[in-house]
């Protein structure tokens, strides 16, 4: 694959791997950064690319693995309402974009009040779509544990949502 | 609906347990979508927990400005940098470089410790002041202290390169690859590739934390010598 047909088939996928990369890790720059280690290391991989029948699910998957060592260094990051605003897609009615921006925002700020583990595994699995198996990779856990780490993370948020929805 | 409702809280149930699969979370998050305003009371707030966490159909188009653009010339780059030399091999030698150094003072400690202490010996025979050997002492020891730092910090940047290196083995492995090598011959994955980097690195980083002991054993060395002249000097005295 040379590099034309690389950037037809992959870039105009960046967007959606940006989406993602920034709701997993909470900062822009660092999103950016790993869209394009992620390309970076696709077109490491060029030669057996021409046999990729669908180039976003292969980019999504180049993306968590990006996305794993970054969550296991900085599990404390969070989404700034500007951020989240950003990526709420422009398709949506202002109110619809500002109120999901707004729950995007805050629920990264609650995840930041969990353990360490809690937040490394409901961020995976909540924003990178990341299945039990991958997260167990990804952390060294076993599967008992990261589903444990997850209901009590969901719970917990749950608990903090509840509060918040009943001063309302 | 009836039956929806079941499904929804069974399967919310199984949702707040982790163990649901990602396929029924994305059935949960249709489940919200169509519903809109007309859930379950009692679901409001799983609703909105469950949207801010999983709702993708929100997240689409928008992205900073120029994201497209920097994306672009970052993948040209990477086709226009193929021939160049690699910031890996750079960064190889660079810490080649600092084990050697750090081998070098090491060696040019003991040379200073053997010389000053035939120096103290000399000076002994012509009868020196206690102050005097105590100074060396202290200087040594001091310099092998740190030299000791020195070997510690350098261990601790060879731990943090290694993770640095992770998107730069990948560049390499591009270039590699790009360079047109026989189809016959089997080139080195990936993955390979990064290993071999990491266990390069995992070796010097041991010989590292080597020379680091070594010098803390010369250390001890210089006091324990240190301590042999005093108690000398004093008897003489």
């Amino acid at each position: 694959m040379d590099i034309k047909s690389f950037k037809n088939s992959f870039l105009p996928h960046g967007k959606k791997l940006y989406c993602m990369a920034l709701k997993i890790v909470g900062d822009s720059s660092e999103a950016e950064d790993l869209v394009q280690e992620t390309f970076a290391k696709l077109w490491s991989q060029c030669d057996r690319l021409g046999e990729v029948s669908n180039p976003e699910a292969f980019l999504v998957t180049a993306l968590k693995h990006a996305c794993i060592d970054f969550v296991r260094q900085h599990r404390e990051s969070s989404l700034a309402l500007e951020e989240a605003g950003r990526i709420v897609s422009r398709e949506a009615s202002v109110t619809e974009r500002l109120q999901y921006a707004e729950d995007l925002s805050s629920i990264t700020q609650l995840m930041k009040t969990l353990p360490e583990q809690q937040q490394t595994v409901i961020r995976l699995r909540a924003f990178g779509d990341y299945t039990i198996e991958e997260i167990e990779q990804a952390t060294g856990l076993s599967n008992i544990n990261v589903r444990t780490l997850l209901s009590r993370a969901r719970k917990r948020l749950r608990q903090l949502y509840r509060m918040d929805f009943n001063k309302q | 609906m009836k039956k929806n409702n079941i499904d929804i809280e069974q399967l919310l149930r199984a949702f707040y347990e982790g163990s649901t699969t990602v396929a029924e979370e994305q059935a949960i998050e249709r489940y919200f979508e169509s519903h809109g305003e007309d859930v379950m009371p009692h679901l409001l707030a799983d609703k909105k927990l469950f949207q801010a966490l999983h709702r993708e159909t929100m997240l689409q188009d928008a992205c900073p400005e120029g994201l497209e653009d920097r994306l672009g010339s970052f993948v040209d780059s990477l086709d226009e940098h193929e021939k160049g030399e690699t910031p890996v091999r750079w960064i190889l030698w660079a810490r080649i470089a600092l084990v050697a150094a750090s081998v070098l003072l090491a060696a040019g400690a003991l040379a200073v410790f053997v010389f000053n202490n035939d120096m103290a010996i000399e000076e002994e025979v012509n009868k020196p002041t206690i102050a005097n050997v105590h100074d060396t002492i202290k200087n040594e020891s001091q310099a092998s202290v740190s030299l000791a730092q020195t070997a510690e910090t350098e261990t601790n940047v060879s731990n943090e390169l290694v993770p640095v290196t992770n998107a730069q083995t990948h560049r390499m492995v591009a270039r590699k690859r790009s360079s047109g090598k026989p189809s016959n011959q089997r080139e080195m994955t990936e993955e390979e590739a990064y290993e071999a980097l990491q266990n390069t690195f995992s070796r010097m980083s041991t010989q590292v934390n080597q020379t680091s002991q070594e010098v803390k054993a010369l250390e001890q060395n210089l006091t324990a010598a240190g301590n042999v002249i005093n108690q000398h000097l004093n008897s003489n005295n």
